[in-house]
């Protein structure tokens, strides 16, 4: 079967009896993409899933009055990168303080994930990353993990392309930096 | 330059996984959540408590009535006090209630003579065109 385009997901919703249809096809769509994002941020499989269930609450209820006039995907990447945000704020909020906790929660729950599969450099990168300020880290996930446009990314967090590309640029510094530190990897220059 | 090298490396492996059959349920699971969300909407308790408000509302302006506004009212009567209009115009109807002896009969120039010294002219003329 052949995917559905956006648009004409949107005006299944919008049709009488379409909701179901048109929602089912949606998640079938857009949801390992949209899990994936949110757990390179939120990290924990069981806080991903919480996030990602709340994405798609808000996708349906902010459906019936969405009126593409941004796309439907960067829409949902943007609902999905907002709830992950406001989850990790929200738990910076009790028990754990400032962003340094977080991050310091962050790579403990890196350290005893059960779901975690990667092998030592690939753990180490991870630690490179949760260690970067949280938009950097996000821009650098969706950029080298995701593999997303600039022109998509300055959509969905709407930044201007080339903060996007600076914001990268830093972040890969920083990494590299990190990674040589631990001795990790070669030094790649 | 660290970024492609790495890439060549190692790849953009995805180091995270999830539960076996997790993206397979999830359709199912996310439809019911919403299911759920649509069949019991948020509770708004304000709504719900609404017509609480109105039967308290009315319950306290009900005892207001009672405890202040009336024993007040029954009070005042009791005391023969009026209210402070109705007060004003009595003492008027009293001050003018006068008394006159029985062998007080004045004349129309006696009136006359009296009216021309209490009232202004304007209403004096007035008067003394209907005698």
């Amino acid at each position: 079967m052949n995917e559905m385009d956006d648009n004409e997901i949107v005006r299944l919703f919008h049709s009488e009896k379409g909701e179901e249809q048109a929602f089912r096809i949606l998640v079938e769509k857009y949801s390992q993409r949209l899990y994936w994002h949110i757990r390179k941020i939120v990290i924990s499989h069981e806080d991903s899933d919480d996030v990602l269930q709340e994405t798609f609450v808000k996708v349906w209820q902010g459906l019936k009055e969405f009126r593409q006039e941004s796309r439907l995907f960067t829409w949902m990447y943007r609902v999905a990168t907002n709830e992950a945000i406001n989850f990790l704020a929200e738990k910076s909020r009790r028990p754990y303080g400032n962003s340094q906790e977080i991050t310091s929660m962050l790579e403990n729950q890196l350290e005893s994930d059960i779901f975690f599969n990667g092998d030592d450099i690939q753990r180490e990168l991870q630690r490179a990353v949760l260690k970067l300020p949280e938009k950097q880290r996000i821009v650098f996930n969706m950029k080298y993990f995701e593999d997303m446009k600039y022109e998509d990314m300055a959509e969905v967090l709407n930044v201007a392309v080339g903060t996007l590309k600076a914001t990268y640029h830093n972040a890969v510094k920083k990494i590299e930096e990190s990674m040589r530190i631990v001795d990790t990897l070669p030094s790649f220059e | 330059m660290f970024m492609e090298n790495r890439e060549n490396e190692y790849g953009k492996k995805n180091p995270f996984t999830v539960p076996a059959g997790y993206f397979e349920s999830l359709n199912d699971r996310l439809m019911e959540r919403v299911r759920e969300k649509r069949v019991k909407p948020k509770t708004d308790w304000l709504r719900v408590m609404r017509p609480y408000f109105g039967l308290t509302g009315v319950f306290v302006l009900a005892m207001v009535v009672l405890h202040w506004v009336l024993p007040s009212v029954f009070t005042a009567e009791k005391r023969g006090e009026a209210d402070p209009v109705e007060a004003y115009w009595h003492s008027v109807v009293e001050e003018q209630d006068i008394e006159f002896d029985e062998d007080f009969n004045p004349t129309k120039d006696e009136i006359i003579e009296y009216l021309s010294q209490e009232m202004d002219a304007s209403d004096f003329y007035w008067i003394a065109g209907k005698f």
